[in-house]
């Protein structure tokens, strides 16, 4: 009975393990760690201006604010970053452009996550033929470039935002499969496995309750270095054309006509929603590091750039 | 005895960690003479494996020398710079290593490796030798750690060979510069027991072909008691006993020294349960007051929870770290 | 026209028949410019693999002596600076990354040609430094990561107390010994250069593989894309085949087998 018992402790919640960690030496680890802070303040200000981008942008994003030619005017007076070649405000635009560019990563890492992760615990758990299959697959979609891949599919069944998500998930979902994977290879050995399997768990449950609760730290660690990565390749795609359309003021997108602009002495229009992608990219790239070194440090090798 | 070749005075090697700092080597004084086989025994964790580096001033990433004296020939190696420590290494001091498998480089074959030292030292820098004898001293090295075909073993890569191959080759390839000191960290833990004597015995034997003193690092009192000619013991960073080599075995002073030797499974004895310690390794971060081993010691006082002790000679020769002896 | 075009049949009839041509080296030709596509990948190919190959020659020439450099000076303000560099390298789109170029060196400063193209070294260097930028960063950090993993080698504890100089130490032991796992995993990397190949000849209008690609996805051109991504589908496998090449050459093991 004390096996079992023991083994029940382990088993834990999603909100317990945030408890046990709060704890952990990772986290007094992570305090430390200046990249952590520089990150967490930088991701704080792009969520918040997702959030608040309504309060913060002072003109409508398709609000044609210029009368008369030239309509692409350089940042001062009203318009801090100035406006472009339709007359628009690029810092609305800007700012109205960090919640498109979180919603297109998160739900681009939800999905590969939602992929990945069951295909990677059955890989782990059941090994054999499934393990196989899967780490093959892996291997390929690890092998190919994301970019390429998207943009065949994009020609095939179209461009916008599902499509976008759908296309760069086709790669995307093999990380989280091989992290959930190795995973579930050394939690499936533990004594409290064991002893769940011992007292007639089922599968599921062991698989839900057991190993997912317990290996879930190097998940949280790929999907905060993955959604920086998400970004940089969705923005790639809205430049070229192949995701979210104009008037859409999706980062690339609005980059798409800066390309031939600062042929003309525009620079602004092409400036700023690059430097707000680094801003962004930057922040969960810096967050994504720490948490690495504080929660996994074996897990270095699995950097996804 | 004639002045002994290597004297280290008061030496401290301290791992500064983000935990704290550990002091692996805590004040130790040793002499090896020359000719002389030094052996320094103790358990994993005691810090011999760190003193034998700083000999070499080699300590590992985290590690720093921060207080003492490395006396080699009267010349203290901690005042040296980089450049003159490096050219004492593979020269006059030499070290070799616990684990043959991956102390040899594998991308570099073996006659490679030992010409590196002979080129460096002898060619380039003493111009002792042309370019053209490298070869020669190569093979004269493999001869004489007695490598098998040693030809054919010039050019083959450290997968190649045997685990005794390869430890005859570090060897090869540390003697390269006759050294005087010759440092060896557990050269033969990794290895088979039938290996393991040929080893001891081509370190015997170099010591009469070169003359070469030893400083032989080891928790194995088997290999102490073939080899050894004097014997320190090493307990949480400190020397607690030092003596030579038959009093050790015979009449061991500190109550940590007699359980080691008790500890040894004696043919003929009555059966029974093996002489144990309580297991409980010292955290060289937080170490107790009084004595370091007194929450192990079987006769532990109030004294020795309170007062460290002092190395004392207890008998003539025979240097004893323990409140039984004052 | 329907006809001609075989649009009468249906979609899976038409892909055996394409794949049936593909093994003949016939892909079939644009139904915009009626150009067969093999003629234009014979045409683009080696302008890509041009680029590429500039872009990986920068990245390696960033990324290496950065990497080695963080790791030798593990933990120093040098360390971190280097890998801060790394850092900000694999988060700048680089595609905004040759706009912001194009603008400073061909538009501000004139010295180039600002509107892209194809053409000698000064139509190249600028791609090809961009598209070195973003592979740098991750260069870097695996250089630097291999780097230490064979630093804290008892070979090269060794080698250092047979007295070698230090940088017979790090460049000759350690860096060959690193240079197994650099290469095969750059080579592994090296399809993210074909990816990040086809944005970078879109911004500086490099006529290669991946302009023509957009291209035929804005045109929806489908055969030629099917081509072209098939194309690519060819440069992974060379680059894992080279991956696995370099490994096997680098590492004695293997190229001498096992003799015992």
């Amino acid at each position: 009975m004390s096996v079992v018992e023991k083994g029940r402790k382990v088993g834990l919640s999603i909100s317990g393990y945030f408890r046990k960690l709060a704890r952990s030496p990772a986290w007094t680890y992570l305090k430390r760690d200046e990249r952590a802070w520089i990150g967490f303040a930088l991701v704080i200000l792009v969520v918040g201006t997702a959030i608040f981008a309504d309060f913060i942008a002072p003109y409508g994003i398709n609000d044609r604010l210029i009368e008369e030619a030239p309509f692409a005017r350089p940042p001062g007076g009203a318009f801090i970053l100035g406006t472009d070649s339709q007359g628009r405000d690029v810092f609305s635009r800007v700012i109205q452009g960090t919640r498109i560019a979180l919603e297109i990563g998160l739900l681009l890492v939800a999905l590969e996550a939602v992929i990945g992760v069951p295909l990677g615990l059955m890989a782990g758990y059941y090994g054999g033929k499934v393990d196989e299959l899967v780490m093959r697959a892996v291997d390929v979609a690890l092998s190919f470039p994301g970019l390429v891949l998207a943009a065949a599919f994009i020609g095939f069944f179209g461009s916008g935002l599902n499509n976008l998500i759908i296309a760069l998930s086709l790669t995307g979902w093999a990380a989280f499969a091989r992290i959930t994977r190795a995973q579930a290879l050394t939690i499936k050995e533990q004594p409290y496995v064991e002893s769940a399997r011992a007292i007639g768990e089922k599968d599921r449950t062991i698989i839900s309750k057991y190993i997912l609760p317990n290996g879930i730290s190097p998940l949280i660690v790929i999907a905060t270095m993955t959604l920086p990565a998400a970004i940089l390749l969705a923005s790639a795609l809205n430049f070229m054309g192949l995701g979210v359309q104009e008037p859409t003021p999706a980062w690339g997108a609005m980059l798409t006509g800066a390309r031939s602009e600062v042929l003309d002495g525009i620079w602004w229009t092409a400036l700023f929603p690059g430097v707000a992608i680094i801003i962004t990219v930057l922040g969960f790239n810096f967050l994504g590091d720490a948490l690495r070194d504080a929660l996994d440090p074996r897990l270095r090798e699995y950097k996804y750039v | 005895m004639s002045e002994p070749i290597l004297r280290i005075r008061g030496l401290k090697t301290y791992f500064f960690m983000e935990r704290g700092t550990v002091k692996a080597v805590d004040g130790v004084d040793l002499d090896v003479g020359k000719k002389q086989i030094l052996g320094l025994v103790g358990e994993t964790g005691c810090g011999k494996s760190v003193t034998a580096h700083s000999v070499l001033k080699l300590v590992p990433y985290g590690g720093t020398i921060v207080a003492g004296k490395i006396l080699f020939e009267g010349r203290d190696l901690l005042k040296l710079s980089n450049e003159e420590m490096r050219k004492v290494r593979g020269t006059e001091i030499s070290m070799i290593f616990q684990d043959p498998e991956t102390s040899l480089d594998p991308v570099f074959t073996l006659g490679y490796q030992i010409g590196e030292p002979i080129e460096l030292h002898q060619v380039i820098e003493q111009h002792l030798i042309s370019p053209k004898e490298v070869p020669k001293k190569v093979l004269e090295a493999l001869q004489t750690v007695g490598i098998p075909d040693p030809k054919a073993r010039v050019d083959s890569y450290p997968h190649q060979l045997s685990g005794g191959m390869k430890q005859r080759g570090m060897i090869a390839m540390m003697i390269t510069g006759t050294p005087k000191l010759l440092v060896a960290d557990e050269p033969t833990t990794a290895l088979d027991v039938t290996i393991q004597a040929q080893i001891l015995d081509l370190m015997r034997k170099l010591r009469q072909k070169l003359g070469t003193s030893i400083f032989l690092i080891t928790h194995d009192l088997a290999v102490v008691a073939e080899m050894c000619d004097r014997v320190a013991v090493m307990y949480a960073g400190q020397l607690i006993e030092e003596t030579d080599i038959i009093p050790l075995f015979e009449q061991p002073l500190h109550p940590y020294t007699q359980v080691l030797i008790n500890a040894i499974p004696k043919p003929g004895a009555k059966r029974g349960k093996l002489a144990t310690i309580p297991p409980l390794i010292p955290n060289l971060m937080r170490l107790p007051r009084g004595c370091r081993f007194h929450p192990r010691c079987p006769k532990a006082t109030d004294k020795c929870k309170r007062v460290k002790p002092q190395m004392i000679e207890a008998e003539r020769g025979h240097l004893v770290r323990c409140h039984l002896y004052s | 026209m329907r006809n001609a075009l075989g649009l009468d049949r249906p979609p899976h009839v038409r892909y055996f028949e394409w794949l049936g041509g593909v093994f003949q080296g016939d892909l079939g030709r644009s139904w915009i410019t009626n150009r067969p596509v093999s003629a234009t990948i014979l045409e683009r190919l080696p302008r890509t693999i041009e680029l590429c190959l500039a872009g990986f020659l920068f990245s390696v020439a960033i990324g290496l002596p950065l990497g080695i450099v963080a790791a030798l000076k593990r933990k120093t303000k040098t360390d971190y600076t280097a890998m801060g560099i790394a850092l900000f390298g694999v988060s700048i789109p680089n595609f905004w990354l040759g706009i912001m170029l194009i603008f400073i060196f061909g538009v501000w400063l004139g010295w180039g040609p600002a509107t892209g193209g194809y053409g000698g070294p000064e139509y190249l260097i600028l791609p090809a430094l961009v598209l070195g930028t973003a592979l740098s960063g991750t260069t870097s950090r695996l250089t630097r990561s291999a780097m230490l993993d064979v630093l804290s080698q008892d070979y090269i504890r060794a080698a250092r107390a047979k007295g070698l100089r230090e940088r017979t130490v790090v460049y000759t032991h350690a860096l060959k010994n690193a240079a197994i796992p650099i290469a095969t995993l750059l080579f592994m990397r090296l399809p993210w250069i074909f990816g990040g190949a086809i944005v970078i000849e879109m911004v500086f209008d490099w006529p290669g593989m991946g302009l023509a690609m957009i291209n035929a996805i804005h045109t929806s051109d489908f055969l030629v894309i099917q081509g072209i991504a098939l194309m690519f589908v060819v440069l992974v496998i060379i680059a894992n085949m080279l991956a696995d090449i370099s490994y096997a050459y680098l590492n004695p093991r293997i190229r001498y087998g096992m003799r015992r």
